[in-house]
């Protein structure tokens, strides 16, 4: 008889918990209580174990010594874009990064450093070989800071090659096909193991194209011009296709992603690989029997000439930062000559700063000697393609890439391919003019 | 859609005749508080963020918006770009191929397991929470073993079949062009399997022992038995979990980044590798936008068509 | 109901057949997290010649994976509970209220699922940051809740709609109100479809990625699949870490779901009242 009243209340019971719920879920935080250090958020790269671990450290130390709060996230590489995309959009940027800095600057994000530059150039002696051209401006300005070099080595089984007769270093392509295909022990050892897949360590290609003479735009980097290099992309083809139908490259390359050519390497299934020295420096860690017997040579040319794209690791400063000065401290510091000869005994980053060059860790070994080459016989990355919005895009397409796979995985003929190439460049390019 | 006036009709307690008018508060009006009420946590949260971002999805498919920078309203062109890239029509193609064979597989395999875990057999506890196993770890983990399981130099299906004498040569499963599609639907399918069982075996459960004896004794055989009672009684179920999950599948994005990139060539690669290239890699937060919104008329159809079906399922059982 | 012995063969015939399925790829996970480095980049073995734990131990006195689980299991079952409950709710009210709209709400539900979370998950954080619930366990379940709650409550609209009306009229005519019938009568029922539903939440909770990646921070609030992820270390898969990272992870979830199917039997028991 009296449920009619409790009914009611159940019903308000239920209203007032449903919305309680709603509300403990939206509910006032009490803001962070304003401390009296500075707080700075700061996004780490992580690629390799020991250089990640080295740069934290210093990150921890550097707070604890200048009395600043430091938040310190690592970000995997492959994982950062999309991290800063969303922190981006929400207002809630960190304020030191180390990954992005060329598509962040880009984007008009980062906050201006040219005076970091100059201290530095100034303090060390000079910039090493590439470096001043991906910070340098147009206009003079710097907005990242670079803390290395880094790139491709031709990592090869010298064993092997000198079992097959060869002593030394391939300084051509045709002659690595020549190598290869007598070095190699199938079906157990492949002669090269290089992607031919959507993933950018398959721009090596691309590499390879631009060293028999092609290239994508023209000099101002705007106009697609790779239609006219026609005759050039075909002799460039038809050394692909030498490749492929030697049977030297192993199976499942049109899916491989970053991490097999390592794996492929360090266990022992290739001759020759392409890659940063991190193969090197995990074979140290792990698999020591493979490292004496492992070489560490320049990128051969081709017949136009050499070339070795260079690219870089860098540091920079997001420009919505409250605290710009101390971050500035920061990039300044983290340069510090004996901070840096630890950490790039550790690393797989060549020098640079001329300071830097004395170090005796580049010449301990064997791979640490092939980055002061690297530093100084390669080329700005997409050379000689202007490194602009427009190259860095169809880089990350690997546009070259799926070319070569159109042929061997589709089985176009070369117009057809080469067209709908030229095609995605022309959209590409055309958005950025 | 899918109504039979489920309403309850509540019989008029005596005493609200007796205690006089209450005419604001009317029985209807209270039902229609109530309902809200009830609803409204979950309507408040969907409003909120679901709403508001779908909104603004669409609003960027129509702005040339990059990260951090303001964007513009620019029409049609992001559709235009997006339409005419090479790989749209591959990802068309290969988002339905992947969908509707994926989705049936795992109808079929899930329908089957739900069956043979809802009889007696012994250790059922256990089988049950093994079997759903697939689905309980990352799928980051499921298709990076499934990977390296695949590898034609390194990996566990090839060193077996080469062992056993299937083969003579290693295949790259996910590198060559006709078995790169069948092999990430395979292991799709072994990691989403078990969500369609549990679901299956779930209503499988509600339905009374009775019918199925009833069904014994009138001489019906296993398959009549499943066809008349089990299926029919499951009809709502099935409906819900092939509804959503067809969409869920058109919008995977894990199984095909994991395992092939999106290749070989454009092989496997579906439109939500587009989205994350665009948006994502390239920062061009329009262009992923038009992408997704394009596809909107894809999802909805499948949406209709299949609440269609069910609506015509439900009239006629 | 007796089974024949040909049902029985093809019932148990069958089982082995999943059982080896599911049990294949599981099977080579473990194997990985117990070989030595060694073994697993040099020569292929089927089985591990010296088994060892040490890529258990490196993972958790090294990696404090122990944190991330504990992290991913709190989130996870917050996000079941409030799911649960306002599913529950929002499903009773949407199938046995009448009200204006509530048809369409039934459908526009659905509609959510229609958008990749690679377009959604911008917005999302956006909101999360705004509300200043960054890197925080209550910003992921918020933005957790928005894809758990629209599948279980039509999973749950469906199942109550299977249910007769009768039984709640019945316990109403008893004195319950409509609200009082929902809690004695239909929930006890639909035991099943609320274990289903809070075992779909909670895996789908524990295995997100892009919307943790974004929103967290550190390790005081990584989840699980964000933690793994960071052992592929640039170009390299530390695989002995991994897999005895994925392993530690699914145990406490394997455990859970145990639990839960023999819950579902004694939901069923408890309330088998039925004509």
């Amino acid at each position: 008889m009296l449920r009619q009243s409790s009914g009611m209340t159940r019903r308000q019971f239920i209203a007032t918990s449903a919305l309680t719920s709603g509300a403990a879920a939206l509910g006032a935080f009490v803001a962070p209580a304003l401390g009296q250090q500075p707080k700075l958020v700061y996004w780490a790269y992580q690629f390799l174990r020991s250089s990640d671990e080295a740069r934290v450290n210093f990150a921890q130390e550097w707070a604890a010594k200048n009395k600043v709060e430091m938040q310190i996230t690592l970000v995997p590489w492959k994982e950062f874009m999309t991290k800063i995309t969303a922190a981006i959009q929400a207002q809630a940027t960190p304020d030191i990064v180390e990954s992005g800095g060329v598509e962040l600057r880009a984007l008009g994000q980062l906050l201006d450093v040219t005076d970091v530059y100059e201290k530095l150039e100034k303090e060390h002696g000079g910039w090493l070989g590439a470096a001043p051209l991906y910070m340098r401006e147009p206009d003079g300005h710097v907005h990242h800071i670079l803390y290395g070099l880094a790139g491709a080595l031709v990592i090869a089984r010298k064993d092997l090659l000198a079992q097959a007769g060869f002593q030394k270093p391939p300084e051509t392509w045709e002659e690595v096909l020549v190598q290869a295909k007598k070095a190699q022990q199938l079906p157990r050892v492949y002669g090269i193991g290089q992607p031919v897949s959507n993933q950018t360590d398959s721009n090596i290609w691309e590499v390879v194209m631009r060293s028999y003479g092609a290239r994508m735009a023209d000099e101002q980097g705007k106009k697609v011009v790779l239609g006219d290099y026609k005759r050039e992309v075909w002799t460039f083809l038809d050394y692909f296709m030498e490749v492929w139908n030697a049977g030297v490259l192993p199976p499942g390359v049109t899916t491989w992603d970053n991490t097999m050519n390592n794996s492929t390497y360090q266990s022992g299934k290739a001759v020759f690989v392409w890659n940063a020295i991190t193969i090197s420096l995990w074979l140290q860690e792990n698999n020591p029997d493979l490292l004496p017997k492992t070489a560490h040579y320049a990128f051969p040319a081709g017949p136009k000439g050499r070339v070795w794209d260079v690219n870089y690791a860098s540091r920079s400063i997001l420009k919505y930062t409250k605290h710009p000065d101390i971050c500035k401290q920061f990039l300044l510091d983290s340069m510090d000559t004996k901070k840096m000869e630890k950490e790039l005994s550790v690393s797989q980053w060549a020098p640079v700063l001329k300071s830097y060059l004395p170090f005796e860790v580049w010449n301990r070994t064997d791979y640490m000697q092939g980055l002061i080459e690297l530093a100084t016989k390669g080329n700005p990355e997409g050379y000689p393609d202007v490194f602009n919005d427009a190259w860095r895009e169809q880089n990350t397409h690997t546009t070259i890439s799926r070319l070569l796979q159109r042929l061997v995985v589709d089985k176009w003929d070369r117009d057809k391919a080469f067209a709908e190439t030229l095609e995605v460049l022309n959209k590409i390019y055309g958005k950025y003019t | 859609m899918l109504t039979r006036n489920h309403s309850i009709a509540v019989p008029r307690p005596l005493e609200t005749a007796v205690a006089g008018k209450r005419t604001f508060w009317s029985r209807r009006r209270r039902e229609v508080l109530g309902g809200i009420v009830l609803l409204s946590p979950a309507l408040l949260i969907l409003t909120g963020l679901v709403i508001y971002p779908f909104v603004y999805a669409i609003w960027l498919s129509f702005s040339d918006q990059m990260v951090g920078v303001a964007g513009h309203f620019v029409g049609l062109k992001n559709f235009r770009y997006v339409i005419t890239w090479p790989q749209f029509t591959a990802a068309l193609y290969n988002t339905g191929v992947f969908t509707i064979v994926a989705v049936m597989c795992k109808f079929v395999l899930g329908m089957a397991v739900a069956l043979v875990l809802n009889q007696q057999i012994r250790g059922r506890n256990f089988f049950r929470a093994f079997l759903l196993l697939p689905w309980v770890m990352p799928a980051f983990v499921v298709y990076l073993v499934w990977r390296w399981m695949y590898d034609p130099l390194q990996g566990l299906l090839n060193y077996a079949m080469l062992d056993l004498g299937l083969i003579q040569q290693p295949i790259a499963f996910l590198s060559t062009k006709e078995t790169a599609m069948p092999s990430v639907i395979i292991a799709h399918v072994w990691r989403s399997f078990p969500f369609y069982a549990m679901s299956f075996l779930a209503g499988m459960q509600t339905i009374p022992l009775e019918l199925y004896e009833a069904a014994q004794v009138d001489g019906a055989s296993r398959w009549q038995q499943f066809r008349y009672i089990t299926l029919p009684s499951l009809y709502h179920i099935i409906g819900v979990v092939v509804l959503l999950t067809t969409i869920w599948t058109a919008n995977a994005f894990e199984p095909i980044y994991l395992l092939t990139g999106g290749g070989p060539s454009d092989a496997t690669t579906v439109y939500t590798m587009l989205v994350y290239v665009m948006g994502m890699v390239n920062l061009r937060l329009g262009e992923a936008a038009a992408v997704s919104v394009l596809f909107l008329p894809l999802l909805i159809g499948l949406v209709l068509v299949v609440t269609g079906l069910l609506q015509r399922r439900n009239d006629t059982a | 109901m007796r089974d024949t012995l040909r049902v029985k063969v093809v019932t148990y015939g069958l089982l082995a057949v999943f059982v080896i399925m599911v049990a294949v790829p599981l099977f080579w996970m473990v194997t990985t997290a117990i070989k030595t480095n060694k073994e697993l980049y040099e020569d292929f073995s089927y089985f591990p010649q010296r088994p060892t734990l040490e890529n258990f131990v490196r993972v958790i006195v090294r990696e404090k994976l122990l944190t991330n689980i504990r992290n991913s299991f709190s989130v996870a079952m917050i996000t079941t509970l409030i799911t649960v409950i306002v599913s529950s709710l929002a499903a009773y009210s949407i199938v046995r209220y009448r009200y204006p709209g509530r048809e369409w709400i039934g459908r526009i539900i659905l509609f959510k699922y229609l958008l990749p979370s690679a377009m959604l998950f911008v917005p999302l954080y956006v909101i999360v940051t705004a509300l200043g619930l960054g890197n925080t366990q209550q910003g992921l379940i918020l933005t957790y809740l928005t894809f758990t709650i629209p599948f279980c409550t039509w999973m749950l609209m469906g199942y109550f709609r299977g249910m007769p009306v009768e039984l709640e009229e019945q316990a109403m005519v008893d004195g319950c109100t409509k609200i009082g019938a929902m809690l004695r009568v239909l929930l006890p029922l639909s035991a099943p479809g609320l274990v289903a539903s809070a075992i779909f939440s909670f895996t789908l909770a524990w295995n997100e990625f892009l919307l943790a990646l974004v929103i967290t921070m550190d390790q005081s609030t990584m989840t699980v699949p964000i933690k793994l992820s960071m052992m592929v270390v640039g170009d390299q898969y530390i695989w002995g870490q991994l897999m005895a990272g994925a392993v530690l992870a699914s145990i406490p979830v394997g455990i859970l779901y145990f639990i839960g199917q023999r819950f579902v039997v004694q939901g069923l028991a408890a309330g088998a009242v039925k004509s």
